[in-house]
Parts: structure tokens; C-alpha cells; sequence
């Protein structure tokens, strides 16, 4: 049922009749749970996988590399966008009394949301992905996310702004504003690419494969490509998890309380000052690599600086309940969002903490930061969308709840399963952060071996999988409970009509400002009346100017942090002595990305001792220039790579692959066999090399036709038969199979800095 | 010259602590402007979430009472 004016004469003279759409919101809120579990789920089974290698069963499709972007994404975007969305869709037509601008655009949003992640579903076990944390999905599903995302969804809602009867915006809305204009920039910036695949298909007409053609390359490279990843990633947490959460928190809290929040004052002030911090505190995750040391500093003082804002929210948030404290006790509702605004402030607290350049030199690469990641997105986000969930379920069916026993039960079995996670997880990741940097009186390494640091581990991660399992057995009876509510629905819900006075283009509630000067002085007039106050109030009633400041209070930090970035040659000076990869690297390099190792190695040496001890000389931003995607990573399941070539023989890497535990007992490296029997896709070959001389690689003549397949052809026979002489299969065996790339990339791996200069080489400054 | 040689000699570095100081001078504003606010405005506006016509509000939660609770808002 659409909007329509009561006539004239009727009991409701001059107001208009609507109805909201609780539909949309009902889909979006079983999609949410559903996605939930599968998350959950996936979640559990690689978790398994770390403890117990062999539970993928050897086939590629289950591998960790490829599952773990997958649990990623489902939790983020499937789970968490779900729930904001379900979030978004009922509160802001209550808020605004108005049903959704148009229903169309509901419906497109729902479907193409759930379209795209079912794409993401598919391709990234097929190992289809940009290799970039939370961003890996490839160029068509980007742009379908830019779409669905923007058009429909921002579309849907600004329009539902607009025509709004409630003249005030409510804080809320100000939350989800923010993060639909922040995800877009972000989501924008961060996929600036070649789509390698189609150029290839068009310029030459050659089909080089579905896996090919949704290949792409992104327009920034090493130490760029990493600022801007990790703004994108730092921010997705902050305007995916943090702002709709906060706007569920001010308008369901309130709700569940049965009170207003308690002070609304701190809330505007906790939207802008957060809004303006978060955006800066990016760099935090590159601290000690070869990201410039300013940039690496303001990202932490932002961090810290996030303290205040973040407690802020919190307590307002825990305040709410002030005088409803005795029901929490029987609410589970209101259980769910105390534990969750709780874990709120935990990893608000936490996250400035780790952003400390003291403490992330031993947690970074650990598990801590898997713990925090946890706590926030399992406590926070999960018990927040749990919370609203039970409150929100018997609304959308029009019934009771089936069993309040059953939720309680939930949350006990939810609470218990994340403190068992991020107990253990915490102890793992602190347990590792401290092996590494040991070392003894004579200045070894007290554990110089990396299994060391891993075998030892493995009682926690059997504790993990415990706690996961609690949490998705907590999330299955939650579907129960929905699936039992809704199966008590009514025959046909019905639909209230409401009544409300559309909003006089004239508002006379709030008369501008008047100066109380009576000096003749205009200056002293315009002071006067900004000191009165009246213009915040005029923006909270002006849906496209308050957007268009949001917009720019996120873009600031963005723009500081970027502009001299890219724009000052001596933040990446280049090194002579790097050279592009040779096609067959460059192959090699894709398959590492297909695979996802970056979810287990990093490739980036911090200047510490203990680090240099363990890996060689620190890395240094120019030795990235021709990194596309970068592949620093964020964690060290398994060692650093970034100077692995050379440092082994091909047979080692070979029967590494194919069974990583037969050459080092203990490895919960999973096992590769289809590398060594999948084929090289040679003729994509051409295509990538073309894609990054596009980009400004000097691949020189290379990119004629042909030229890149010939040398892949002759490396990969070179390699082979290297591999032959040291004791491997027959060359004609191995020649054109994967494993030879991928071997011909990690010999390369950070070896140019100790080589010859190319006698045509120009360079800024030499390498330190 | 390039744009890049010229952003280089521009000591760029300075950059952030002017942004701070935006930051810390709009801050200062935004807190003026709340603070400012007249507070029958601001309780107004912090009760719209309990204004807005819930249609079905059915809890089996018992009140503080102890009461099993049950009502159309």
C-alpha cells in the first residue's frame, strides 16, 4: 500500500495515511540469520582446518586460503550488511513517518544484495579474488556492489529522508547517512582497476578463460595500494560495523528500554567527532612496514584519539537502561544488548591499544588481532543483531515470541562461546607475538624454528573451534525460535494505517537566529547569531546538506592521508635494482593471490631484530613498485615470504606443496595436489603482462604479441628442468603445471635488492 | 616539472597538524552548538523512537511487577 492525503472532511483533515513496508524488512531479517549461520558455519570448519589440516579433504574448493575470504565476506557483508540493512529498512520509515521512498528500489536492494553474495559464494572458493582483505571480490561484482549499494539502496533511503513527516532527523539516521556515503568512497577507491581478462578479450578477441576474464589489476601498486587498502579496510570496520550498529543501538536500545536515550547531546557529539577520527586511524595496520613513518604516526594518534568518541557512544549507550536495570535480568533482549554495547567498548578500548606502535610490534601478525576481531564482530555486531532480532521478529509476524527460554538460552550459549574464542585466541596470539621476538643471551633466537610457534598453538585452536561451535549452535536456535514465531503468524498481517501532517516547506517551529546586537557592525551580527546555536539544528533538518558535511568530515582524513602519499616521490623511493616480474612470476604471483597465502604469510620484514634474525634484511618500499595487488598481509599463520627466493631448492617448494607436513612435521599448511596437476593458463599469460604495462610497468617488448607466452614457455621449461636435475619429476611431466609458476614466483621473492642494477636503470635514490 | 615534484617540495608534512587543528576547531563548534541547544528541543527529539506508532508491542517478558506483559502501543 502506497502513501495517500485523507480527504478533506475526513476525521483526519489535512494529515496523510500510510502504511510501512515491513515486508522488505522481514527478508532482510531471515537473510540475515541464514547468512549468519552459513557464516558461522564456514567460520568453524576453517577453524577446524587450522587445528586439523587434512579437514579440507585435499580438494582446492574447501582449502583455508579460499574459505577464509569467504567467512570474511559472509560475516561482513552477508551477516552484518543483512542485519543493518533490516535495521535501516524499519526504523528509518518509523523515524521519518514515510514508507520507504519505493518499494522497487526495496526490492532491487534485497535481491541484488543477496545476488551478490551468492557471487561471492561461488567465486571466491574458486579462487576468483583481488586479494585484498574484505575487498577481494572481483571488478563485475564491485560494480554490481557500487550499484545495489548506491543507487538502490542510498537512492531508497535519501529519497526516504526527503519525503519525510518527522521534521527532526534523529540521530539514527545521521549513523546509517554516514555510512552510506562512507562505504561508497571507500568502496569506490579502493577498486580502481584494469579488468585485465576483458581488455585481453577485446583487444585481441582470444577467450582466455571465465577464471581470466574476471581477473583485474589495481591502478596502485605496493606501498599506495597498502594505505589505500587499509584506509578501505580499517573504515570498513568503522562505517560497515561500527556507524549502522551505532544507529541500531540509538533507536532499539531506546525502544527495548522503554526510555529515551539518556542524553542526546552526547550522541551529536559522538557522531561527528567520530565520523571526523575514524577515517584517519587506517595507517594504524601498517605500522613498521615500509608505509612512511608519518603516515604510520598520524594513523595512531587518530586511534588513540577514537578513545573518547567510542566510550562516549558506549556509555550513552549502557545509560539508556538507567532504571531498567532489574530487567535485564529477564530480558533477553536487553541481555543481548548489554553484552553487546559492553563488547562495544572492550574493542574500542582494545583497538587504540593495539594501534600503539609499542604494542603492535607484538601483536601484529599474531592472533590478538583475530581475538579483537572477534570480540568486536561476534560480541558487538552479533549480540547487537541478535538483540534487535528478538525484539524486532514477533513485531514483523504480529505474534509472541515462541520461547523467551530459548533466546535466554541463546545468549548464555552465545556468551560462553565467545569468551572461550577470544580467551583462547588471545592467549595464542599474545603466546606467539612472544616467541618470535625471544631470543637468548648470545643473541639467537630462542625459537628459531617457525613450527615451534605453531605446534604449540594448537590446543587453543581446538578451544576456538569449541567456543565457535557454541556460538553457531546459539545462532541455529535462534532460527528455530524465528521459524517457530513465524509458523504462529497471522492468516494476513495486518497493515496499520498511520496518519501524519506532511512537512511545511515553511517552518516556523525554529526561527533563524537574530543578532542581539545593536551595534552597526555585520561581522558582530553574524557572530551573534552563530553563537545562538540555530544552524546544527538547521543542518539535522536538511537531509542532502547534512550528508553533503558527512561527506566531507570523512573525506579530510582520507585526502591528508592520501595526497602526499601519492604525491611525494620520496615517501617510495625507487630502488634500481627492482625489476617487473617475468610473465611467468607474474603467473606465479596470481596463483599465490588465487590461493589466498596471503591469509597465512605476510611478505613484509619489520626493521627488528628479532624479525631480521628470522627473515633477512627489512623490506623497503621500493622493492613493491610492481606489487599489484600488494601482499603484505596481516597475520603469520606461517612464516614471512618477503625474502624467500632463493633460500630453498624448486624440489623443496614442490614437495612442499604437495605435502607440506612430509618436509616439515607439524605444518598446518594444507596440502596443494591439484597445483601440481592444474595446468599454466599460458595465453592469459599475454593478457596480464599487457594489463600491467597498461598500468606503467616497463615490460618493454614483451607486450608484443606473443612474447610474454614464449618466455613464460621457456621459464617454466628452465624451472622444470632444474627441478629434474635436483631429484623432482620428469620435466615433460611438470613444464606447464601451476606448481612451476608458482615456484618461479616465490624464487623471485625478494631477491632484486641484492642484485646487479639493469645498465639502462634510472633510479631517484638508491636503495639504503 | 610534474605535479609530483612540485607536491614534493611543498613540505607536505605539515599537512596532518593542520587538519587537527580543523578537526579540533570544528569540534570545539559542534560542542558550542550542542550545548546551546534548548533542552525542550533535544528532549523532543530524543523521544522520537517512542513516538513512532509501534504497531504490535507483545512481550511475554514479565514486567518489573512481574507481571506478563501485553499491549498495543
Amino acid at each position: 500500500m502506497s502513501n495517500q492525503t485523507v480527504e478533506t472532511g475526513s476525521s483526519k483533515e489535512g494529515l496523510e495515511a500510510f502504511v510501512y513496508d515491513d515486508k522488505i524488512v522481514r527478508m532482510f531479517s531471515w537473510a540475515t540469520i541464514i547468512w549468519g549461520i552459513v557464516a558461522f558455519l564456514v567460520g568453524v570448519i576453517i577453524a577446524v582446518q587450522l587445528a586439523f589440516p587434512d579437514a579440507n579433504f585435499g580438494i582446492e574448493f574447501l582449502s583455508f586460503g579460499r574459505l577464509r575470504p569467504l567467512h570474511t565476506n559472509a560475516a561482513i557483508f552477508a551477516f552484518a550488511g543483512n542485519a543493518v540493512f533490516a535495521a535501516v529498512y524499519y526504523s528509518t520509515q518509523r523515524l521519518c513517518k514515510a514508507r520507504m521512498y519505493s518499494d522497487l528500489l526495496s526490492k532491487l536492494h534485497f535481491w541484488g544484495w543477496q545476488l551478490i553474495i551468492l557471487s561471492a559464494a561461488l567465486t571466491l572458493p574458486l579462487g576468483i579474488t583481488q586479494g585484498k582483505e574484505y575487498a577481494e571480490l572481483e571488478w563485475p561484482i564491485d560494480l554490481a556492489i557500487a550499484v545495489v549499494w548506491l543507487v538502490f539502496f542510498g537512492g531508497n533511503f535519501l529519497g526516504t529522508l526527503i519525503k519525510r513527516r518527522e521534521r527532526h532527523i534523529y540521530v539514527a539516521l545521521w549513523f546509517y547517512i554516514a555510512t552510506i556515503v562512507t562505504v561508497t568512497m571507500l568502496h569506490v577507491f579502493n577498486n580502481i582497476w584494469i579488468p585485465a581478462g576483458l581488455v585481453h578479450l577485446i583487444k585481441t578477441g582470444e577467450f582466455a578463460g571465465p577464471t581470466f576474464l574476471m581477473k583485474s589489476y589495481p591502478v596502485y601498486a605496493g606501498v599506495q595500494d597498502a594505505l589505500m587498502q587499509w584506509w578501505y579496510g580499517h573504515n570498513a570496520v568503522a562505517f560497515f560495523l561500527t556507524t549502522p550498529f551505532l544507529g541500531l543501538m540509538y533507536y532499539f536500545m531506546p525502544k527495548a528500554a522503554e526510555r529515551p536515550v539518556f542524553s542526546y547531546k552526547l550522541s551529536i557529539i559522538h557522531f561527528w567527532s567520530l565520523v571526523f577520527i575514524y577515517i584517519w586511524a587506517g595507517p594504524h595496520h601498517l605500522h613498521f612496514t615500509a608505509l612512511p613513518e608519518w603516515a604510520s604516526t598520524v594513523g595512531m594518534v587518530f586511534s588513540v584519539m577514537l578513545w573518547m568518541p567510542s566510550w562516549g557512544g558506549m556509555i550513552n549507550g549502557l545509560l539508556t537502561l538507567r532504571g531498567a536495570w532489574d530487567r535485564v535480568a529477564r530480558d533477553p533482549v536487553l541481555k543481548f544488548f548489554v553484552v553487546g554495547v559492553t563488547f562495544y567498548g572492550m574493542s574500542t578500548f582494545e583497538g587504540p591499544l593495539l594501534s600503539v606502535k609499542a604494542v603492535n610490534s607484538l601483536s601484529h601478525y599474531t592472533d590478538w588481532t583475530i581475538a579483537h576481531v572477534h570480540s568486536g564482530v561476534l560480541g558487538w555486531n552479533g549480540f547487537m543483531t541478535f538483540g534487535m532480532l528478538y525484539w524486532m521478529m514477533p513485531r514483523l509476524f504480529q505474534t509472541k515470541l515462541w520461547s523467551t527460554k530459548l533466546a535466554a538460552t541463546h545468549f548464555w550459549i552465545g556468551t560462553i562461546g565467545i569468551v572461550l574464542y577470544i580467551l583462547a585466541i588471545y592467549t595464542a596470539g599474545i603466546t606467539q607475538g612472544l616467541m618470535w621476538r625471544a631470543w637468548d643471551e648470545t643473541g639467537r633466537l630462542a625459537y628459531p624454528s617457525f613450527i615451534e610457534t605453531v605446534t604449540v598453538l594448537i590446543p587453543f585452536y581446538w578451544i576456538r573451534v569449541v567456543g565457535g561451535l557454541l556460538y553457531l549452535a546459539g545462532a541455529v536456535l535462534a532460527l528455530f525460535n524465528f521459524y517457530m514465531t513465524w509458523k504462529g503468524r497471522p492468516d494476513k498481517y495486518e497493515e496499520t494505517v498511520h496518519y501524519a501532517a506532511p512537512l511545511s516547506p515553511n517552518y516556523a517551529g525554529d526561527p533563524p537566529a537574530k543578532s542581539r546586537q545593536t551595534a552597526n557592525a555585520g561581522f558582530g551580527h553574524a557572530g551573534d547569531k552563530f553563537l545562538q546555536g540555530n544552524w546544527h539544528r538547521t543542518w539535522e533538518r536538511k537531509p542532502v546538506r547534512f550528508s553533503i558535511y558527512t561527506l566531507i568530515a570523512v573525506s579530510i582524513g582520507g585526502i591528508v592521508q592520501a595526497i602526499p602519499m601519492f604525491m611525494i616521490s620520496s615517501n617510495v623511493p625507487s630502488i634500481a635494482s627492482v625489476t617487473p616480474y617475468t610473465p611467468l612470476e607474474l603467473a606465479g604471483r596470481d596463483i599465490y593471490i588465487a590461493e589466498g597465502c596471503y591469509n597465512c604469510h605476510s611478505q613484509m620484514i619489520r626493521p627488528f631484530y628479532w624479525e631480521e634474525k628470522r627473515y633477512g634484511e627489512y623490506s623497503k618500499p621500493g622493492e613493491f613498485v610492481y606489487d599489484r595487488p600488494f601482499q603484505w598481509g596481516s597475520r603469520r599463520i606461517g612464516p614471512d615470504l618477503a625474502r624467500e627466493g632463493g633460500r630453498k631448492s624448486h624440489l623443496w617448494h614442490y614437495e612442499h606443496f604437495k605435502n607440506p607436513a612430509d618436509i616439515t612435521p607439524g605444518s598446518i599448511m594444507p596440502r596443494y595436489p591439484w597445483l601440481l596437476e592444474k595446468e599454466i593458463n599460458f595465453p592469459a599469460i599475454q593478457g596480464r603482462v599487457d594489463a600491467n604495462a597498461m598500468l606503467g610497468v616497463p615490460y618493454g617488448d614483451m607486450v608484443l604479441e606473443g612474447a610474454a607466452v614464449e618466455a613464460a614457455q621457456f621459464q617454466a621449461a628452465t624451472i622444470a628442468a632444474e627441478l629434474e636435475e635436483q631429484g623432482g619429476p620428469p620435466m615433460d611431466e611438470t613444464m606447464d603445471k601451476q606448481v612451476i609458476a608458482l615456484i618461479a614466483y616465490m624464487q623471485r621473492l625478494g631477491i632484486d635488492l641484492y642484485k646487479e642494477a639493469p645498465a639502462d636503470a634510472s633510479t631517484e635514490e638508491e636503495a639504503e | 616539472m610534474g605535479v609530483t615534484d612540485i607536491m614534493s617540495n611543498l613540505s607536505l608534512e605539515i599537512y596532518p597538524i593542520i587538519a587537527l587543528i580543523l578537526f579540533l576547531v570544528a569540534f570545539s563548534i559542534i560542542i558550542w552548538g550542542v550545548l546551546r541547544a534548548p533542552r525542550a528541543v533535544i528532549t523532543h527529539q530524543s523521544m522520537l523512537p517512542l513516538e513512532d506508532d509501534t504497531d504490535f508491542v507483545i512481550s511475554d517478558t514479565p514486567d518489573s511487577s512481574g507481571k506478563k506483559e501485553q499491549r498495543n502501543g
